[in-house]
């Protein structure tokens, strides 16, 4: 780690120092203190409960043996995203082998979209759009997201990290974020548009 | 502004992030669009409705499983 007072501002600087002190109740509570949220990342992008406990498990097996390695730059808790984002894309990988949709893609659906005058389900009652087929056309929107865009969107919509927070934890510029998330929204929905006009036509 | 400038600028209304100028611009021309008032509401709905597909909990015999994992890894 580097210099002391920045560890000591993070708020998991105390518990920190004690893990690296060889202190495993201390490593204990780190644990305690993150893991519904890796594990929740982990679901929320592979959809499957042994690879989510799979990533759960290396990812603070691999926070604990390279806790040392921690410069303290950032934020733990950013650290450990990086390191839980990583380690599920690779799970991903792994066992689907990458089949993700190009960048430009991505773009060029996005330059298509224009105000839709018609379309007017955003006006119906919340129980009628939190059906599970449109809940399943998010997922598989998301599903086919580049990394990038869907990091930003979960690290953002999910999680509740700003956008300079979220550039630290992707090492991405602020204005990058900012035009990931509202790429990877607009492109949601979209997919949502499609759907429910479908659905209430 | 018009409909393309909403469209553009609409995350950032929504985190707060425009100048007052730029805001009083956006909303003047909302109040006055009824297509940028459904577009304005579907982005807000479709945040919402993604932040429901993310409605997990670790199971709690998962959380005691991996702390009881862990410790056999660690003592290797």
């Amino acid at each position: 780690m580097s210099a002391p007072g920045e560890v000591r501002s993070d708020p998991d600087g105390a518990l920190l120092q004690s893990v690296l002190a060889g202190d495993r109740k201390a490593f204990e509570m780190l644990v305690g203190r993150y893991q519904s949220k890796v594990y929740r990342l982990a679901m929320g992008l592979t959809h499957n409960s042994q690879d989510a406990e799979e990533v759960l498990q290396e990812v603070f097996f691999k926070v604990y043996r390279n806790l040392a390695e921690f410069e303290g730059k950032s934020a733990f808790s950013s650290w450990l995203y990086r390191i839980a984002l990583n380690t599920t894309y690779m799970k991903l990988r792994e066992r689907r082998g990458t089949n993700l949709v190009s960048l430009d893609d991505v773009i060029n659906q996005l330059e298509e979209q224009t105000l839709n005058q018609e379309s007017d389900w955003s006006s119906r009652p919340d129980d009628q759009l939190h059906t599970t087929e449109a809940m399943a056309i998010i997922e598989k929107a998301v599903e086919k997201l580049p990394e990038e865009f869907k990091s930003v969107l979960i690290l953002r919509d999910i999680e509740g990290f700003t956008n300079e927070e979220t550039g630290e934890i992707l090492e991405l510029s602020v204005p990058a974020i900012k035009s990931r998330l509202h790429r990877a929204r607009l492109l949601l929905r979209q997919r949502l548009d499609e759907f429910y006009r479908q659905v209430f036509e | 502004m018009n409909c393309k400038e909403v469209v553009h600028h609409i995350h950032e209304y929504l985190d707060g992030e425009l100048l007052p100028e730029a805001m009083e611009r956006f909303e003047r021309h909302v109040s006055s669009c009824a297509a940028c008032q459904r577009f304005l509401q579907s982005y807000r709905k479709t945040i919402r409705l993604f932040q429901k597909t993310w409605d997990i909990d670790l199971p709690p015999e998962h959380g005691r499983k991996l702390w009881r994992s862990l410790e056999r890894k660690l003592q290797h």
